[in-house]
């Protein structure tokens, strides 16, 4: 059980700690939906087929609590203690150089159905296919995201608006 | 009012606005006429798309790299980049990555054996998954190619971090 739990931890941590993030914009709420769904993986009787079906599960799962937690009663009563956009790209902690921080920001301000394909096609390398996978959509679904939410972007970025 | 049955002679009765037989002749032939001329149009068609090949050709629209936001410049690309396999190399394996978001692509840069060659791999908004060769000497410094323009900065990077 130590040593699974271990495992999930090594292979995945950072990975859905930075998608999270990108949802929750705090690192505390970003770290409490990360622990939730590996409790909730580990709780998971379902057989789990291959790795990426594992990654492509434990990912969807992170997603799917941000959102619950996004839209929890409570969350909304509470004001969350917001890091700035700023600091959030200093948060991510991406395994590489980000060049241009301003277009970061400018994708975690978007909608989250714009904000999570973009984010994981960009940010984390996946393909269209995988993505489709991991948030339940159809491919062309994915591809109009990511045309629709790049000219969000664009337009965060040059008129400045939220 | 009774049913009353209506009993018709041997002959064809005769409709009004019925072709007769020398109209409908009249008719396969210009239709046969139109046959010709639509095969004719066809291949008119075929030759213009052949004459669009070549434009694009010469200009090198179209040709690797002519993804959204990559500018082709068509002389350089024979020169110093060529296409290779996709090695599905992950960002954490790369020595520069590119992130485009406004233009839709990405792209990830390793320093090969020789330190002139850069292997570079390009993902557009569309799904496209392209890998470049690039032999940095070849590249001339002012280039406006996206790729080339990407290749020499990891050159230099490396250079960079070999000062430090």
């Amino acid at each position: 059980m130590e040593q699974r739990w271990n495992y999930l931890v090594e292979e995945y941590q950072s990975m859905l700690y930075r998608i999270a993030f990108s949802n929750m914009k705090n690192r505390a709420d970003a770290e409490d939906a990360v622990q939730e769904a590996f409790l909730r993986y580990m709780k998971d009787e379902k057989p789990i087929q291959n790795k990426e079906h594992e990654k492509a599960w434990l990912i969807r799962t992170t997603i799917h609590i941000c959102l619950d937690i996004l839209k929890s009663g409570w969350y909304q009563r509470t004001v969350p203690w917001n890091e700035s956009f700023a600091s959030a790209t200093q948060n991510i902690y991406l395994p590489y150089q980000v060049k241009d921080d301003r277009t970061l920001e400018a994708v975690l301000r978007l909608p989250v159905h714009y904000r999570n394909p973009i984010y994981l096609f960009y940010y984390e390398d996946y393909t269209i296919h995988e993505i489709a996978g991991v948030l339940n959509e159809k491919e062309a679904t994915i591809k109009t995201r990511l045309r629709r939410g790049r000219e969000e972007v664009k337009k965060i970025l040059t008129e400045g608006r939220p | 009012m009774g049913i009353q049955e209506v009993k018709r002679g041997g002959a064809v009765p005769e409709y009004p606005n019925t072709r007769k037989p020398e109209q409908a002749e009249g008719f396969y032939e210009r239709l046969r006429q139109n046959m010709k001329y639509r095969g004719r149009e066809k291949e008119d068609i075929a030759g213009t798309e052949t004459q669009t090949e070549k434009v694009k050709e010469k200009s090198g629209m179209g040709r690797i790299g002519a993804g959204p936001g990559i500018r082709v410049n068509s002389t350089a690309l024979t020169e110093a980049l060529q296409t290779v396999e996709v090695k599905h190399m992950s960002y954490e394996e790369s020595d520069n990555v590119q992130i485009a978001v406004t233009e839709g692509y990405t792209l990830k840069g390793k320093i090969q054996g020789t330190e002139a060659q850069v292997y570079v791999e390009a993902k557009y908004e569309d799904g496209r998954l392209e890998a470049y060769q690039v032999d940095t000497k070849k590249v001339p410094e002012e280039t406006e190619h996206a790729i080339e323009r990407f290749a020499l900065e990891t050159i230099e990077g490396l250079e960079k971090e070999e000062v430090q």
